[in-house]
């Protein structure tokens, strides 16, 4: 009987012209923004090493150690290959990070030249489009399963209430699934197949955020399929199913990051961070400049090592007071990522554009990792710029950066809670389905 | 055979109370009665949809079990149904569901005038008489022995009511027992062996009327009296 069901509902699928239409169109866009990320990905390529080249000629210029002390360098951010398909939802586009001498962590987006142009929309990637369109079309097709009451009641007479309901259902779903899964599966397989090299981690992070994508389509079907039973198979139940599908996929996903906005105005401004920091590096330099004069008065007191002293008091101390405050804020804005990815699991909407925002490496662990290199950058270049400066007073300036390390590249993430999403997306679809069996029995039963 | 036994059924004005009835294999008693609501609700009772208050209802002397030992006709909207499919595809589809032969099925659409060429459209461009009609024949190629009907040719066109007329006599001469709901007297009048009345809850007259018997009196002053 499965069978019949699976052929049935092929025809119904394939026989309704608005799905195939939508479909077409939909294989062709998709097709378009592959080609797209993988020109995107190409073309960062070519900015990278553009980017690598000015550095690299750059610091040879400096005069001396002060002035590439005062100057620094720059760190380019460089998201996942997985970007291909999940690039625009970045939280970081065109992402930079100078590291100098001064205490401040910059990191900042370039918005200049063609950079202003590189944040589009949240879902004009691949991911996010299908995630729209995809969503749409399931809500839809979920809705429109069970025609009326009178073609259940129909249908129940030959074969029972629950091999109707269960075998409809199922069978509608793998269906769409196999439309929706196979042209989608075959692009992302060429472009795995190109020239872009995907380790084993990404690789398995890209099934994983298919998985949820499918999983997503799965939970939009049942809910049009429940929303029909809702409202008693009345017209305007696609109506109802459109604004419910508009509500998860737009309105509550900006509430839930208007509300993050709102909680993250309780974290220190980075101005009144920079002061905080600034004090301390004042208060240390007046109180070792007093040391130094007071030291230069002395007779028989070799300078070289009350500055050396200065600056390993400088390192140990002042340093690490500014890096804890520095750690005191990460730790602030984990806490509220925390909570945020806490909010997004109960809204599977959100959920999926946090983690497709997190595989790309462009989301918010991106960023912590992003920040700790930087940090860790700039303590080694003090460290050399100390050594360089205090200690062999070398003339001419060495680089300090090593071959490849002023890109960060990030890694694709998943979260730890990625499972507890998709068994509590599963749990909602379960609590659904089984809300929808006695409802749609209610409805069929009752005169 | 069709009893019902003690039947009560529904609350308030749309009740039956005590409804004790029996189709007899061979014949087709049709039940008239003018709530519409109450019909329905002795349908889906009959078809095993939804429990009586009280009483039972039984099947060839069996507990009824819908699918086995009956088959339900009710009036049907081809715009309710799956408009992408094709009418071959609803045909094959029932007919796998229901371990129906096809050329049973074929039987009755040849009777009803139903071609092989009509059965290749899809349903939304298909006209919706061919789509009842072929629903018709694959409930009517059920080897049930029982049959019930809730008004299903209510507002038809003649010829198709005279065709489905045709099909149900033959399965009377097959010894099918038949159940017809319905609040048209006159239609009545034209198929069934014996009438009865539901008013007021209560199953009027307490013996059902004979056909001959309803063909000399008055159906006007019956109208009036159990259905006005």
């Amino acid at each position: 009987m499965i069978r019949e069901f699976l052929c049935f509902e092929s025809g119904r699928v394939l026989g309704d012209r608005r799905i195939v239409g939508v479909g077409a169109i939909i294989l062709l866009i998709t097709a378009f923004l592959v080609v797209s990320g993988y020109r995107n990905h190409a073309a960062f390529q070519l900015e990278k090493q553009a980017f690598v080249d000015y550095e690299r000629q750059r610091i040879p210029q400096y005069v001396n150690y002060a002035q590439y002390a005062a100057l620094g360098f720059r760190v380019l951010f460089e998201p996942s290959p997985l970007a291909v398909f999940t690039e625009s939802s970045r939280l970081l586009a065109s992402v930079e990070s100078k590291v100098d001498m001064s205490e401040l962590v910059q990191i900042y987006n370039v918005h200049k030249g063609r950079q202003l142009f590189s944040v589009r929309g949240y879902f004009s990637d691949v991911f996010g489009f299908l995630f729209v369109t995809g969503t749409l079309i399931m809500v839809y097709s979920g809705a429109t399963t069970f025609s009326s009451r009178a073609a259940l009641a129909l249908r129940m007479q030959f074969l029972g209430y629950s091999r109707v309901f269960w075998g409809v259902l199922l069978s509608r779903f793998a269906v769409l699934s196999v439309l929706f899964c196979v042209p989608i599966t075959a692009i992302c397989v060429l472009v795995l197949c190109g020239s872009i090299a995907f380790t084993p981690a990404e690789i398995r992070h890209l099934m994983a955020a298919g998985l949820l994508l499918w999983l997503m389509l799965a939970f939009f079907f049942i809910l049009g399929f429940t929303l029909k039973g809702v409202f008693r198979f009345r017209k305007h139940t696609l109506l109802w199913s459109f604004l419910i599908w508009f509500a998860l996929v737009f309105l509550i996903p900006e509430l839930v990051t208007e509300y993050v906005y709102v909680r993250s105005q309780r974290l220190p401004s980075n101005d009144s961070l920079n002061f905080q920091k600034l004090r301390v590096v004042l208060e240390n330099e007046a109180r070792a400049v007093e040391h130094v004069r007071n030291m230069s008065r002395r007779k028989d007191v070799d300078m070289k090592a009350v500055v050396r002293d200065q600056v390993h008091f400088f390192m140990k101390n002042i340093h690490l007071l500014n890096r804890n405050i520095e750690f005191d804020l990460t730790r602030r804005v984990s806490k509220l990522i925390r909570q945020y990815e806490r909010v997004s699991l109960l809204i599977p909407t959100q959920f999926f554009l946090f983690i497709n925002r997190e595989i790309s490496g462009l989301g918010y662990c991106g960023y912590l990792e992003f920040k700790q290199y930087v940090m860790h950058l700039q303590e080694r270049f003090m460290r050399f710029f100390f050594q360089q400066h205090y200690f062999h007073r070398a003339e001419k300036v060495k680089s300090f950066v090593r071959p490849g390390e002023n890109v960060y590249q990030s890694p694709s993430f998943i979260t730890a809670m990625f499972g507890w999403g998709v068994c509590l997306i599963l749990l909602y679809m379960i609590m659904m389905c089984a809300w929808s069996q006695r409802r749609y029995q209610r409805l069929v039963k009752e005169p | 055979m069709i009893r019902l036994s003690g039947l009560m059924l529904g609350k308030g004005n749309d009740c039956v109370h005590n409804l004790n009835l029996t189709v007899a294999d061979g014949e087709i008693f049709c039940l008239l009665c003018k709530q519409g609501l109450l019909r329905q609700r002795l349908f889906a009772v009959l078809r095993g949809f939804s429990l009586p208050v009280r009483g039972e209802v039984f099947f060839s002397g069996t507990p009824a079990v819908t699918g086995a030992a009956v088959v339900a006709m009710e009036p049907i909207n081809a715009a309710d149904f799956d408009t992408e499919a094709t009418l071959k595809a609803h045909l094959a589809f029932f007919c796998r569901a229901a371990r129906l032969s096809r050329e049973a099925v074929y039987e009755i659409l040849i009777k009803l005038n139903v071609g092989e060429e009509q059965l290749e459209k899809r349903l939304r461009d298909s006209d919706e008489e061919t789509f009842r009609k072929l629903i018709m024949a694959i409930l009517l190629a059920i080897p049930a022995p029982n049959l019930i009907c809730n008004d299903l040719i209510h507002g038809e066109k003649k010829a198709y009511e005279l065709e489905f007329n045709q099909l149900l006599a033959q399965r009377r001469q097959n010894g099918h027992a038949i159940l017809y709901l319905t609040d048209d007297i006159f239609y009545a009048l034209q198929i069934a062996d014996r009438v009865s009345f539901i008013k007021k809850g209560r199953m009027l007259p307490r013996d059902p009327i004979p056909a001959l018997d309803l063909e000399e009196m008055d159906l006007m002053r019956l109208y009036n009296k159990f259905l006005g």
